[in-house]
């Protein structure tokens, strides 16, 4: 416990965006660094709504920990190693200058008065970023519209237990196509020393797109360079579902609705193939701009089934994607959504 | 000594592991209680600068210790 100074934070309100930049749906994310302000790496991963803690184990953070402090042994001299771990320059330099926020909190917690409303939530930088494009009525960009990448967007799935070790290669993925392996370590990424899963996202929320990673791997005794080619679209096949800040997205492109892939017997019952659209209606939003869908005339069980008239097979993600990215709030949308056997059709308002 | 004996380490890692379970021991107190007895919980347990970047700052600069800084929100 006396090798780190510890601090724990509970607030977004003036939060330094200028240090802190990471995954901001997240309940729990941890940093390492040195009182410079230099980091040595991030902890604190997800991809579940309801199982906050999936990516993470006290096994694999205590690794992290000491991977840190064994950076900081060594810091100053690795320095110039740590350069590409730093954050970048953010578009604000605290939440509260976003428009969507701006003269909605105060830098501190009212702990004498109102302390919950007073208290800003990570998750609503992620949705101040994002208002910012929409509300000013451009395209989110992709590495704000799908932010902080799991290993799974490229094809690895990381052992949480471990600091970056690889439990399982996609077949067929871009990290099979790279020689990546099971049991694999990630030493490096980009040059940068890894010790988190977290810390292979920070690498991946800053690639380009398309982009190519250097990648430093022990295999048992050996140390091997792979490199990682990612595609145009690569972060389009990451699920944005689980998080929090989706239920903003929700309202800009779906009036509120929540949406769910049929199942192989729904598909066969519905009479619709594998290879085309099939979303169940889940959830109507009931108030506000939440429930522009339903007054629009949607309704739960309703599976969406074409979208100005395009049918191919599209998860909740990405046709969230396709339409916030191409539609303008105030464009209503043509939906055919199949009901009780019956084809209807709607129009969905963009927000 | 390996770093994973270490007790140390440990009790940082048992602490870490209550914040973590506080939001099921919690769970039926109000959210303005929860919000108020984190921060007296944290405080008891030590160890932890609660909500003051600038002091932990301060408080690295003086010791040389490398920082943890950890964002958990109060469910």
């Amino acid at each position: 416990m006396d090798r780190f100074v510890c601090v724990r934070l509970v607030q977004a309100n003036a939060m330094d965006l200028t240090l802190f930049q990471f995954d901001y749906d997240l309940t729990f994310a941890a940093f390492f660094l040195n009182a410079d302000r230099t980091l040595y790496g991030r902890y604190g991963s997800r991809s579940d709504r309801k199982d906050a803690t999936r990516d993470m184990s006290l096994e694999g953070f205590r690794k992290a920990m000491e991977a840190a402090l064994e950076m900081h042994k060594k810091y100053p001299a690795n320095k110039e190693l740590l350069a590409g771990k730093q954050p970048r320059a953010p578009r604000f330099k605290s939440p509260e200058e976003y428009p969507s926020l701006r003269g909605k909190y105060k830098p501190n917690l009212d702990y004498d008065g109102k302390v919950v409303q007073s208290c800003m939530h990570c998750h609503q930088v992620r949705d101040a970023e994002r208002r910012f494009f929409r509300d000013d009525r451009k395209p989110i960009p992709d590495d704000v519209f799908y932010p902080w990448p799991m290993p799974q967007a490229v094809g690895l799935a990381l052992d949480p237990k471990e600091k970056a070790k690889i439990k399982e290669v996609t077949a067929g993925s871009t990290a099979e196509k790279a020689g990546f392996k099971r049991g694999d370590e990630i030493v490096t990424l980009e040059g940068q020393p890894i010790l988190s899963i977290a810390d292979v996202q920070w690498v991946l929320q800053n690639a380009d797109e398309p982009a190519t990673l250097k990648a430093e791997i022990r295999r048992g005794r050996r140390n091997l360079s792979l490199t990682l080619a990612l595609d145009k679209d690569w972060r389009r096949h990451t699920d944005i579902t689980w998080r929090t800040t989706t239920w903003d997205l929700r309202r800009m492109g779906l009036g509120g609705l929540v949406l769910e892939d049929s199942t192989a017997d729904e598909r066969r019952n519905a009479k619709v193939p594998d290879t085309e659209l099939a979303l169940r209606v889940k959830y109507v939003g009931e108030y506000g701009e939440h429930a522009v869908a339903k007054r629009a005339g949607f309704k739960v069980e309703d599976v969406i089934v074409s979208v100005e008239g395009q049918t191919l097979r599209r998860t909740e993600s990405e046709l969230l994607g396709y339409l916030i990215q191409n539609k303008l709030p105030g464009e209503r949308v043509a939906v055919t959504v199949l009901r009780s056997g019956e084809r209807v059709n709607l129009e969905l308002p963009m927000q | 000594m390996r770093n994973g004996d270490d007790p140390a380490m440990n009790r940082v890692l048992v602490v870490l592991a209550g914040l973590l379970s506080l939001t099921c021991l919690k769970a039926a107190e109000d959210r303005r209680e929860r919000v108020l007895n984190d921060r007296k919980e944290v405080e008891n347990i030590g160890h932890w600068i609660y909500n003051d970047l600038a002091q932990g700052f301060t408080e690295a600069a003086r010791t040389r210790k490398p920082m943890l800084v950890v964002f958990r929100c109060i469910p």
